[in-house]
């Protein structure tokens, strides 16, 4: 089977509106969460959130209307098919795997206040809401003519879209995919997930001892997967090898989380052997590190097994306390993330972390980012993502 | 392919045949004729499966029903001894738009506060698959697609493929929409294409397992089948309406079922 890459990342979220501004405030243990200014917050548990600041839609060269959700994807895509080198044309045949919670919140509500109010919805609005909007969007943009399809798997979309780009890509669906996630924040999903108590009364904090919930955000995250050979041909840049995937369900409950996390250690056993890797390898994990108290113990518990007696020595962080929980633009932000990780010998910190929980106990990169450029620069990788309904998916990320 | 279980405004399909639980809303028996509605009128979730819920999305009860009806068609028990491997893709246009209209219709009356975290839960595009994976014990490969009214046949494609690269062992696959009100309200009936709703799912499981097992009546599935079923949509709207996301996957069951041997 050939090998698959990674030539191109990019990325709108509430830490940057491009990657290096993102990965710059990540590595300096900066967070983007800030009181939510594009919504009425009252009865929120939280206040706060992670808000996309200063994005400029004009920047993008479209006038009409477009759900915001679908403006931070395209701008991602954008992005990261610069990136990668693909100029006009390029994208011809490309296949394109997009992901989303809840496709575009804002149109959401208008339709619903325009339904209510005249008992009708206009097609074009009602068009930005579904979820494929971003990804037809995009398509017509970039002029894509590839496979196209977007996934709705909660919040391990963003892992789960990248994995099967992979696939298409193993299978000679396409040579070149772009995939990702995105979503907006919307008081319709804000006031689920707020009544849900998923959402920190005050900071995240994942696998502190006092951690109480997560805070949301939106953003999108894009990466171009791409056979080798096809990168090796045009001379794109290689980034990091996609070396597998894995994604399954916890089949236990629709909101309660797999306490002892028997799913997340099925998905990432599943996913080395995808990989064909040993878990001996493994040298550093992005955890899906929501801050709630179930989560990150479950996660915990999950890395142990699968990682046996090295799980101590092996670098596990979160970048939710920075980034904010996007979504299903989390999975993608996470990747390329521990992408630079891999590229930078540099690893993001779990940033508010102050107290360790006796029950958790692994190495959480506290605080600041890790120089790990010596002997053991880790050379695998995993990403992980979970999401209401029990998903769970791993990638699978090797330095080049 | 070793199952297949429909739930359609014109009676069940099945790849073994048996009794149609489903009614068309004409009252016949369902099995041809035209009818006015495409709405699947007697559909109870209680003739497909025995356990009792508290709260149902119309199109979570039906790909429950369909789901249920493709696993007894293919003679396979849940939950699976391999659940590990044994996985399930979903293609829907809407999910439960209907459960999220009335969550966000209830949010905005009664403020944050009174939001119903049932009704939350329960409105997300991927609650359907959830709920299946749930109910049948399903570990293994999972997704829900969204992908217009090639919802149903990316979800089956998906599942092929994890197969084929080694993700799963046995797939229950297939696509799902219902008509609700909500749905009529934000995408109304067109004057070419009334509304409809089905449920259409597919066991795929690898040959040789079928093989051993002794499953009977097992179709070959090959990527011709695909580019062949894609082509079914406009005359399987005629049959059945609008049927969203689970157009293709009703078009390919109506293809599968229908073809020259």
């Amino acid at each position: 089977m050939q090998r698959i890459v990674i030539t191109g990342m990019g990325c709108v979220c509430p830490l940057g509106l491009d990657v290096p501004t993102f990965w710059e405030n990540l590595i300096a243990g900066k967070s983007g969460i800030a009181p939510i200014e594009k919504l009425d917050t009252t009865g929120l548990r939280n206040a706060r959130g992670g808000e996309v600041r200063g994005f400029n839609w004009n920047h993008y060269g479209d006038e009409g209307d477009c759900d915001e959700a679908s403006q931070f994807a395209f701008a991602a895509a954008h992005e990261a098919v610069a990136d990668a080198g693909l100029g006009a044309g390029a994208l011809n045949g490309a296949g394109l795997v997009f992901s989303t919670n809840f496709g575009g919140a804002a149109s959401w509500e208008f339709a619903c206040d325009e339904a209510n109010a005249s008992g009708a919805v206009d097609a074009e609005l009602w068009q930005q809401f579904t979820a494929e909007h971003a990804a037809d969007y995009t398509a017509a943009r970039l002029e894509m003519s590839g496979p196209r399809v977007t996934i709705s798997n909660a919040c391990s979309s963003g892992g789960n879209a990248i994995g099967l780009a992979c696939d298409w890509l193993r299978l000679g669906r396409c040579e070149v995919a772009i995939a990702g996630g995105h979503d907006g924040l919307g008081l319709s999903s804000l006031a689920g997930l707020s009544i849900l108590r998923t959402i920190s009364p005050d900071e995240c904090r994942p696998f502190d001892l006092g951690r109480n919930g997560t805070i949301f955000g939106e953003g999108a995250g894009v990466l171009v997967v791409e056979t080798e050979a096809s990168a090796r041909r045009r001379g794109a840049p290689i980034y990091a090898e996609l070396r597998g995937w894995a994604v399954n369900n916890n089949a236990y409950h629709l909101t309660a989380p797999d306490k002892g996390g028997a799913g997340l250690q099925a998905v990432m056993t599943m996913a080395l052997r995808d990989a064909k890797t040993s878990p001996d390898d493994v040298g550093y994990i992005n955890a899906h590190g929501t801050g709630t108290q179930y989560n990150d113990l479950a996660e915990t518990q999950a890395i142990k097994a699968v990682l046996g007696e090295r799980a101590a020595q092996v670098p596990v962080s979160s970048i939710k306390a920075a980034t904010s929980h996007t979504m299903a633009a989390a999975g993608a932000l996470e990747a390329i993330a521990t992408i630079r990780a891999l590229n930078e010998s540099l690893l993001p910190p779990t940033i508010n972390y102050q107290t360790p929980d006796p029950e958790c106990g692994l190495d959480y990169v506290p605080n600041i980012a890790r120089d790990v450029s010596g002997a053991d620069r880790p050379r695998i990788a995993l990403s992980n993502s979970s999401g209401i309904g029990g998903n769970n998916a791993c990638v699978v990320l090797a330095a080049p | 392919m070793s199952g297949i279980g429909g739930i359609t405004a014109r009676g069940d399909l099945t790849l073994h045949g048996g009794a149609s639980s489903g009614m068309a809303s004409d009252g016949s028996d369902g099995v041809g004729g035209s009818i006015e509605s495409f709405k699947i009128e007697s559909f109870k979730l209680e003739n497909y499966l025995a356990s009792q819920k508290t709260y149902l999305d119309r199109c979570a009860a039906l790909a429950l029903a369909g789901c249920a009806l493709a696993l007894g068609d293919a003679a396979l028990p849940w939950p699976p001894a391999d659940a590990d491997s044994f996985g399930i893709t979903l293609g829907t246009h809407l999910g439960c738009v209907e459960t999220m209209k009335t969550f966000w219709d209830k949010t905005t009356q009664s403020g944050v506060r009174g939001a119903s975290p049932l009704l939350f839960s329960h409105s997300y595009f991927n609650t359907p698959i959830s709920l299946c994976a749930i109910e049948f014990g399903l570990k293994g490969f999972h997704a829900t697609f969204c992908a217009g009214h090639d919802s149903g046949l990316a979800a089956v494609r998906a599942a092929f493929d994890a197969i084929r690269l080694g993700h799963a062992r046995t797939m229950l696959c297939g696509g799902v929409e219902a008509r609700t009100p909500s749905r009529a309200v934000f995408e109304p009936s067109r004057a070419d294409s009334a509304l409809g709703e089905a449920a259409v799912f597919f066991v795929l499981e690898e040959a040789g397992r079928a093989t051993q097992r002794g499953a009977a009546h097992v179709l070959p599935l090959e990527d011709a089948i695909f580019e062949a079923a894609s082509q079914q949509n406009t005359v399987v709207r005629a049959l059945y309406g609008d049927c969203g996301g689970a157009e293709s996957a009703l078009a390919s069951a109506d293809y599968l079922l229908t073809r020259e041997p």
